[in-house]
């Protein structure tokens, strides 16, 4: 099968489309600073390794892993001081920001999956310590959602696929199926 | 004038242009807004009390959407629907759409706060003190420029009749059309009304595409012409009997797989013939009718599309 025909020229509603995905990324990505300190590299490691080990309690959909630390890098990143906010519960700043991690990822859960549900999850999690209650992750949310601006469907590099599937084809390319799979 | 404090709404409780709220709803808003008055609610799709009130602190008029958490999903926080509601609304950002300008989050509801907006098409056509002649082309290329962005981002409005096109005017300028009444992408299913419903839905189709929107706009631009609606029936069938009427009954040639979807469409043997549009619409100059009738293509796939009718002649000067 001819892979062009796969990825034909966008018409006027695509175009209209990655032009606004252009205009609008930056306003989707962690502040440029953020990875240059080394305290936020560390802290965004443990929140990888916690997203990573709970989701897979959740759903096979890798974008809810994904999202969650996208939402995860905003949030840290604009507000250096989120983790002292009277609405992340915890005794040290580990259970703090641990919240911050799971708050983040039910989130994600919730805008790709219809019947997730957070009591579901966390009575999977009972037997670990430092137990997090429905009304902290409630809390939380709420935060996330309110410093995020309720901005929960980020332009992120997956957005661009179609639009250099072209560039991609000088270095052996891609077949549709593959990006679909993406 | 609307209400202003707590107190005063026990004073309303049978009257329709007050909303009834919970005791948690009332608490809120009072404390953050003033003068709440109900907005008129005539469209069948719309979910939950939409208020029209003054903010205390800017004192700025707005419209707020409550979306109540249903009782059994409280534990869980903020359902998944209202979640996905919410982002796509706070996403859209374009003169045609009516701009959400904060959410909201309490235990048992969430808040949508809306700009204001003063009039909804049903009412600027009905009302003789406003004029909309000069205006119809303006109308519809605005509204369509909404639709374009809505399609462009992935999302069936599926729900548009007048009460779903909005006006925000001043004096000085000439109004501003604002689509309202977006829901989730694709995932909605249709709820509005019959007359302006397009014919695969009425059909039954489940299968339907963007091209939904644009048959309930082309109804829109014949309304704004005769200035009053094109398919007056309620039932849905009767409905479908007024489009064929009017526009004849579809055949395999002229929609390809018609049949697949409606059974009965092989009994117009002989098919209805369709009426000649510019006997219909006297006032409505030719390349008007031309649009018209590519709106009000009975094939989806052959419908035209937002960007398309942007470019059509009689919208381009």
């Amino acid at each position: 099968m001819d892979s062009e025909t796969e990825f034909p020229v966008p018409n006027r509603m695509e175009s209209e489309l990655i032009k606004e995905y252009f205009e609008t990324e930056s306003r989707f990505i962690a502040v440029r600073s953020y990875y240059q300190i080394y305290q936020n590299v560390l802290i965004r490691k443990d929140a990888v390794s916690i997203i990573a080990r709970v989701s897979r309690r959740i759903d096979s959909d890798t974008y809810i892993p994904y999202l969650a630390m996208n939402y995860f890098d905003r949030l840290c990143s604009r507000n250096t001081n989120i983790m002292k906010d009277k609405d992340v519960e915890g005794r040290s700043a580990e259970e703090r920001f641990r919240l911050i991690a799971m708050g983040c990822l039910t989130i994600s859960a919730k805008m790709r999956t219809k019947n997730f549900s957070v009591d579901q999850l966390l009575s999977a999690m009972k037997s670990r310590k430092g137990n997090i209650t429905h009304q902290m992750v409630k809390k939380v949310e709420n935060l996330i959602l309110d410093e995020l601006n309720w901005k929960m469907l980020p332009v992120t590099a997956f957005c661009f696929l179609n639009h250099y599937y072209p560039y991609f084809k000088e270095f052996g390319g891609f077949r549709r199926r593959c990006i679909n799979e993406i | 004038m609307g209400i202003n404090k707590l107190e005063d709404l026990k004073w309303h409780e049978h009257d329709i242009a007050i909303p009834k709220l919970s005791t948690n709803q009332a608490e809120f808003l009072f404390r953050f807004y003033r003068d709440l008055e109900r907005v008129r609610i005539d469209t069948l799709s719309c979910f939950g009390n939409v208020i029209s009130c003054i903010q205390r602190f800017s004192n700025e008029r707005v419209a707020v959407k409550i979306l109540p958490i249903p009782q059994d999903q409280i534990i869980n926080g903020i359902p998944s629907s209202i979640l996905n509601h919410a982002s796509i609304l706070k996403d859209l950002d374009h003169p045609n759409i009516v701009r959400l300008l904060q959410v909201v989050a309490t235990e048992e509801d969430v808040y949508l706060v809306f700009e204001n907006v003063n009039l909804n098409l049903e009412r600027y056509i009905t009302n003789p003190m406003l004029s909309i002649d000069t205006l119809e082309r303006s109308v519809l290329r605005q509204a369509l420029s909404g639709l374009a962005y809505l399609h462009s981002h992935n999302i069936v409005h599926a729900d548009i009749d007048p009460f779903s096109i909005l006006f925000k005017y001043t004096l000085e300028e000439p109004p501003v059309v604002k689509l309202c009444g977006i829901r989730a992408p694709k995932t909605s299913t249709s709820q509005g009304h019959p007359s302006y419903k397009a014919p695969e839905l009425l059909m039954g189709s489940t299968n339907y595409s963007t091209a939904i929107d644009i048959w309930s706009m082309g109804c829109m631009f014949a309304h704004i012409i005769k200035r009053r609606p094109l398919f007056n029936a309620i039932e849905e069938h009767r409905v479908l009997a007024e489009i064929f009427c009017l526009l004849g009954t579809p055949t395999e040639e002229t929609w390809p797989g018609v049949s697949s979807i409606c059974k009965f469409i092989q009994a117009f043997n002989p098919p209805i013939q369709p009426k000649d549009l510019a006997e219909e619409f006297p006032t409505l100059e030719p390349v008007g009718l031309d649009l018209l009738s590519k709106m009000l293509c009975l094939c989806p796939n052959s419908r035209i599309s937002a960007y398309e009718a942007l470019d059509h002649p009689y919208l381009r000067h």
